[in-house]
């Protein structure tokens, strides 16, 4: 397993869980799910904790990696949440919690589905394989993941990328003819990514586990090391207010 | 604030339960995610509703489809349940999923020069396109006649499960869960746009879709 890969999957996030006056003191891992430390939580606080919201009075969504939600959320250092519990009322804006197992190996199949065409090699795994990769997942088990993940024996001909620009989320599938992540995003977006207009323009960036990949990386090569816990390949379109122009209005004004 | 009513409307009927649920699982905790109807929907893409004066403390909220107002929702939702019996033979009604975006993703949106928002309004636009479902039963789940239907492209699966299960409410016990499935393979995410799994998944000019009372596709 190369360095990077190993470093992705380490990748962590410090959070400041608070409930009632009470703080707990969390680092959480970007590739997993928020809900795997519900336990955790509830019983650090004596109480059934079935959804999370930062300080702005946002809810978290469960259901998606949680660098993810970091990245797209713009969190800050250490990130600070709060907890719901099963009294309080749940958000509207997020989906119900329902079983993450399940939810993760559909995503997962919906993964296998886009490399091969179908799900089978994750429908015929076995039972006992099943297990251990899901219980890769929950234990954050890396050499597990990827010896599990190996099994699907995926055909990258297609790349399951899953897009999100700002804050609404674009489902992308790439084809893959050993397009770097620039051609792959002139080809998702063009309206953003058209090479010619933004090459010396940062206003606009791809994030991935937190940081910028260059865009001249294969997307396959990318897909392989920084792969998501649920097969797919989070990328946050992030377009940020160009900051020269802002900062050059201000002084013509002042 | 008063409870909104199109949420005790879902409950009842047991709207968007994930396809992953368990059927231990309490349907009214289930069907919680909100959804609002179209006719509610004013105003541009982007915009954020400012919760309270306090601006930039409070996060914006918005709709996939813009910004709309709690009383409208009150006022309309009364009638829906008529409104839907009558439309919904082939064309599947319009339910947004609500989101929320944080305080400083909101500032950068709100700072985007116009030229840039205008562009990326574009992109994340809902698109007026429809695309056709095929809803297949599967073992002794009953099936719907029609079982094909059209829906806009950028509804989420919830609103598709939503519909389904409506369909099938005389034939089927309450309470029941109803699972979905696309191609027979995998249960999409209810917050999964359809028009983005007809792109990938679709075969011919229809995406087929499978729908159980029970786990199909373990």
């Amino acid at each position: 397993m190369s360095e990077i890969a190993r470093k992705v999957w380490e990748g962590s996030i410090n959070c400041i869980v608070s409930y009632r006056g009470t703080e707990c003191y969390l680092r959480v891992f970007r590739n997993s799910y928020f809900p795997l430390y519900f336990q955790l939580l509830s019983s650090y606080f004596n109480d059934e904790v079935s959804f999370l919201y930062t300080e702005d009075d946002v809810p978290v969504a469960w259901n998606k990696p949680i660098g993810v939600l970091y990245d797209l959320m713009q969190g800050t250092s250490p990130w600070r949440l709060s907890c719901g519990t099963k009294a309080d009322e749940y958000p509207e804006y997020i989906l119900p919690l329902t079983d993450v197992e399940s939810y993760w190996c559909n995503q997962m199949k919906e993964a296998c589905y886009i490399h091969n065409g179908n799900s089978k090699q994750m429908m015929s795994l076995s039972r006992d394989d099943s297990l251990t990769f899901w219980h890769s997942v929950v234990t954050h088990n890396q050499t597990t993941w990827f010896r599990m993940f190996a099994k699907l024996h995926l055909q990258f001909k297609r790349i399951p990328i899953r897009l999100y620009l700002n804050d609404s989320k674009l489902d992308k599938v790439v084809q893959w003819h050993g397009q770097t992540l620039g051609e792959a995003m002139c080809e998702l977006i063009p309206e953003l990514f058209d090479m010619k207009r933004w090459r010396n323009n940062d206003q606009v960036s791809v994030v991935l586990h937190g940081v910028e990949p260059p865009l001249q990386c294969p997307v396959d090569d990318l897909y392989r090391e920084c792969v998501y816990v649920d097969g797919f390949l989070h990328l946050c379109v992030i377009v940020k207010p160009n900051l020269s122009d802002a900062e050059s209005k201000a002084e013509g004004e002042s | 604030m008063s409870r909104n009513p199109l949420v005790s409307e879902s409950e009842s009927s047991s709207a968007c339960a994930s396809p992953a649920l368990q059927s231990s699982e309490n349907l009214s905790t289930v069907s919680q995610m909100h959804v609002s109807s179209p006719r509610d929907i004013i105003g541009p893409n982007v915009d954020g509703e400012l919760k309270s004066s306090g601006e930039q403390k409070t996060a914006s909220t918005r709709t996939n489809e813009g910004s709309h107002s709690k009383v409208q929702i009150q006022s309309e939702s009364e009638d829906e349940d008529e409104d839907e019996e009558e439309e919904s033979d082939h064309y599947i009604r319009n339910e947004m999923l609500k989101s929320k975006i944080t305080t400083a993703a909101s500032i950068m949106i709100d700072r985007l020069p116009p030229v840039t928002k205008q562009l990326v309004d574009k992109i994340t636009e809902p698109s007026s396109e429809k695309i056709t479902v095929r809803c297949q039963p599967i073992g002794s789940t009953p099936s719907l006649t029609p079982n094909v239907f059209k829906i806009s492209y950028h509804q989420p699966v919830a609103t598709l499960h939503k519909f389904i299960l409506k369909k099938l409410k005389k034939s089927l016990p309450k309470g029941t869960s109803l699972y979905i499935y696309v191609n027979n393979s995998f249960a999409p995410a209810p917050d999964e746009i359809v028009g983005c799994l007809f792109d990938h998944f679709a075969s011919g000019e229809e995406l087929v879709v499978s729908y159980c009372t029970v786990v199909a596709f373990g």
